[in-house]
């Protein structure tokens, strides 16, 4: 009953199509994910892939905008890009799936490009970069801190860009290239989700995306990531109101089984009020006014993320010696903690699935990784983690050589 | 071959109207209100009270109490609580509004029966430990600064308190010097006179059986003191509004100002609601709005900006927010004028007006789709009075609206000239 069915086929211009059945609502999602992101830039032009997606969006070779026909249906949409992927997703009324198939494909057959359009879309993602990681408090500090936690991998670099001179910098021949070297059928997955006749969708997907051309594809091999054999620490200093401290972990690729592990064992930290994290640093000793982790879960090798805000009257000294009692906990946390998440984890696959978009979505992200199913097996691989498997996950993880540092320092106290 | 400058052919939208709901009374007379949605086993349950924020005597004071509920009870304290939710599957937590007050559970229908006891524990016997009380004060306090630091936070507090005058209930922004004000004795007073009552009702959204749903809802509640219909109002019906017009500017460094400008609207209960949303998609809500198109799509001054005719029960408010780069801010509040004054002057053109009213008849679905959307509409229903009707009124509205009345409407209800001006940021 919550198993998520499916279909896939591939068109001989190598563009796999995945259909899901969903009648709950008179609606389709079709979601196309291209294997694209930040780490496929060239170092020097970094942001590019993201600059890229704001241009999909500005008209296609025989289409002069893309939003306004689509809206005219009652379709709504938007777009993200990760270090990994670019991901684009359309929501339609369900008589209306034909609009869809028609704006995308022209989309990847070819762009619209012109010089104005690149010079509006890069001053928009400037004040994107203002708006999300400049003129906030702490804004900037994981993107800082990603800068020296990998040192060769590609994921050195935020995927709004290393610095605003790169977007500045970028010119047409850049998008050009970009656009031939990786939107292709072949570098596609096609997720149509919702109110649909699967039959109806493979003619639709022959019909308007068939005699797109595969494409020779610019894909590099990218440098590994050395293992990290000390710890790494920075400082820097803004208009900040107290010290706050970011450390990111080392963690296996999102295809790696120990994945799963490094996961359960961020979310006993701090999902929710119970996490061990929170529990010490903000309840029991108050010395953060906030704690909190996550994964950064990647195509290659990402990140456990745990961050705090010191408290008034507290030092980043106190935290430090907190957190290796937090973590000298974890790395022998009982039976009884790990089967609580668990049970907590399985509600909220199901809950998850209460949006079509998020079933989508999952769709198409499950397939970047390599295996469509594993959107049903997941559940199934988070009940089988052992307790063995998450100490010594715990122990391996949370090693200081494997981490890095960024103290963020109030001006005030660094003058 | 295949023509691809044409779109494909577009059938007529369908409206996607509201499912109705059924109306139960447990024993003591608490209304249950219960729809039957969806396929998956997931269960919304909120229990609703007549308060909220512009029911309190001083800022803070409600806000607190809820937040308090659930740091301990006569069960649980706050830790094991939250053990037990996990444990449950359960998600709980209060949500507060100017005009109610929510203890919101979201379940998978199997573990129902478990987490039904843990809301109950939560709404009739929480404890308000002391020492809980002081962490969380000094935590939000921590919290209250670091949200002082952003552009946002500052704009829209200055625009509340000049639009509807300090101390008026829709202008309730705590400041850091006020929390230390609040007390814990007053915070009880408030749960035990709003809320301790059992003046509540229920609302369940999912699948699951009525008899059995009953049956379970009369075990945690049924005991109770026959419900009492509601007595108490919100202040903000008779509070008096001092609206203020002119350029205000909260100085904070940086490279980007929020901006917020705008003006009195009216109250959700006005004629002319339905219309006005219409009016305000052209202008500013959705991606493809006038105010997008010229100063993101055409200019590039921001990533993004809205506007909201955003109607309350007694009053409302109509207001234009970006985060605009320090060189541009004038001149992109120049073009925003000019976009109203374009919009009222010409109206729209019939093209543009199919667009919105098939973008708003379509996109009706994805507000409507999940049994917790289903419950937090029929929540706004219930505490505003407005029923399922007249909220599917849009579409009669949507269907019949004339392109030429899109610009009637703009002229009159938009007023750029003398509105109030915010903007949060550097010098520009």
């Amino acid at each position: 009953m919550l198993q998520i069915a499916f279909q896939t086929r591939i068109l001989s211009n190598g563009l796999k199509v995945i259909v899901h059945e969903d009648h709950a609502v008179p609606k389709v999602v079709v979601d196309i994910l291209y294997q694209v992101g930040s780490k496929d830039e060239n170092p020097e032009l970094t942001g590019f892939a993201h600059l890229f997606e704001h241009l999909m969006f500005e008209g296609s070779k025989h289409i002069p905008s893309y939003d306004t026909p689509l809206q005219r249906v009652g379709g709504q949409n938007n777009a993200f890009t990760t270090p990994d992927i670019t991901n684009y997703y359309l929501t339609v009324p369900a008589n209306q799936l034909e609009t869809a198939f028609w704006l995308e494909s022209d989309r990847m057959l070819e762009l619209a490009f012109s010089q104005e359009k690149l010079d509006i879309q890069k001053s928009v993602v400037i004040e994107e970069y203002k708006q999300r990681y400049l003129n906030q408090p702490y804004g900037d500090a994981h993107l800082k801190l990603r800068s020296i936690h990998y040192q060769k991998h590609p994921y050195r670099w935020p995927t709004i860009g290393k610095d605003i001179s790169h977007i500045e910098e970028a010119t047409l021949t850049n998008v050009k290239d970009f656009f031939y070297q990786f939107y292709a059928p072949n570098n596609a997955t096609l997720v149509v989700a919702g109110s649909v006749n699967p039959e109806e969708v493979y003619q639709l997907a022959e019909k308007w995306f068939g005699g797109i051309p595969q494409r020779k594809l610019g894909k590099k091999t990218l440098p590994i990531e050395p293992t990290q054999k000390a710890p790494r620490h920075m400082d820097i200093t803004g208009k900040v109101p107290f010290p706050a401290v970011y450390k990111m972990f080392h963690m296996p690729a999102q295809s790696d089984p120990d994945y799963y592990v490094a996961d359960i064992l961020t979310d006993l930290l701090s999902n929710g009020k119970s996490g061990i994290l929170y529990q010490k640093m903000v309840r029991e000793k108050q010395i953060a006014s906030q704690a909190s982790s996550f994964t950064w879960g990647l195509h290659h090798p990402g990140i456990i993320s745990l961050d705090a805000k010191i408290a008034e009257n507290h030092s980043l000294e106190e935290y430090e010696n907190a957190l290796q009692e937090v973590i000298e906990e974890v790395c022998k946390i009982s039976e009884e903690e790990l089967e609580r998440m668990k049970k907590k984890l399985s509600a909220s696959f199901i809950m998850q699935k209460a949006y079509l978009l998020n079933k989508t979505m999952a769709l198409a992200m499950y397939d970047s990784l390599g295996d469509v199913d594993l959107i049903n097996q997941t559940p199934a691989l988070y009940e089988s983690i052992t307790l063995d498997q998450v100490q010594a996950a715990a122990r391996k993880y949370f090693d200081k050589n494997n981490c890095s540092t960024l103290y963020y320092l109030p001006e005030s106290r660094a003058n | 071959m295949l023509n691809r400058t044409l779109p494909p052919s577009s059938p007529p939208l369908q409206r996607f109207s509201l499912p109705s709901f059924e109306k139960y009374f447990l024993t003591n007379g608490i209304p249950v209100y219960f729809i039957s949605h969806g396929d998956l086993p997931l269960v919304a349950v909120k229990a609703i009270y007549n308060s909220g924020s512009a029911y309190q005597d001083e800022v803070g004071i409600a806000s607190f109490s809820t937040k308090m509920m659930m740091e301990g009870t006569k069960a649980y304290n706050s830790v094991s609580l939250a053990k037990k939710l996990d444990e449950t599957g359960a998600w709980l937590y209060p949500e507060i509004d100017d005009e109610y007050i929510a203890v919101n559970l979201s379940t998978v229908s199997s573990h129902l029966e478990e987490a039904l006891p843990l809301m109950a524990s939560v709404m009739l016997d929480p404890t308000f430990p002391e020492q809980e009380f002081e962490q969380l004060i000094i935590r939000e306090m921590a919290r209250l600064k670091v949200e002082s630091a952003k552009t946002r936070f500052q704009a829209r507090k200055a625009f509340d308190k000049l639009l509807f005058g300090a101390g008026h209930p829709y202008a309730d922004f705590l400041d850091l010097s006020e929390l230390g004000n609040i007390s814990l004795p007053t915070i009880k007073a408030f749960y035990q006179e709003h809320m301790a009552s059992g003046t509540f009702s229920l609302i369940v959204v999912g699948k699951l059986d009525p008899s059995r749903l009953l049956s379970l809802l009369e075990d945690q509640f049924g005991h109770l003191p026959p419900f009492q219909p509601n007595t108490r109002f919100s202040k903000a019906k008779e509070a008096v509004v001092k609206t203020s017009g002119g350029r205000h500017h909260v100085h904070l460094e940086g490279s980007q100002a929020t901006i917020r400008l705008g003006h009195l609207a009216f109250a959700r209960s006005h004629e002319d609601f339905h219309p006005m949303q219409i009016v305000n998609t052209a202008l500013g809500g959705y991606f493809g709005s006038r105010l997008m198109k010229s100063i993101r799509e055409e200019k590039g001054y921001t990533y993004g900006i809205y506007s909201a005719w955003s109607c309350y029960r007694y009053h409302g408010a109509f207001f234009i927010q970006s985060d605009i780069g320090k060189e541009y801010i004038q001149d992109a509040i120049d073009c925003i004028k000019q976009e109203i004054r374009k919009l009222a002057e010409q109206g729209v053109s019939d093209k543009e007006m199919d667009l919105i009213r098939n973008y708003l008849l379509g996109t009706s679905i994805n507000r409507r789709e999940t049994p917790f959307q289903i419950a937090d509409i029929l929540t706004y229903s219930i505490a505003n009075e407005i029923s399922f009707e007249e909220m599917d009124r849009k579409f009669e509205v949507l269907e019949n609206i004339t392109a030429r009345e899109i610009g009637e409407y703009a002229e009159k209800y938009f007023h750029p000239d003398n509105w109030l001006e915010v903007i949060a940021g550097p010098e520009f």
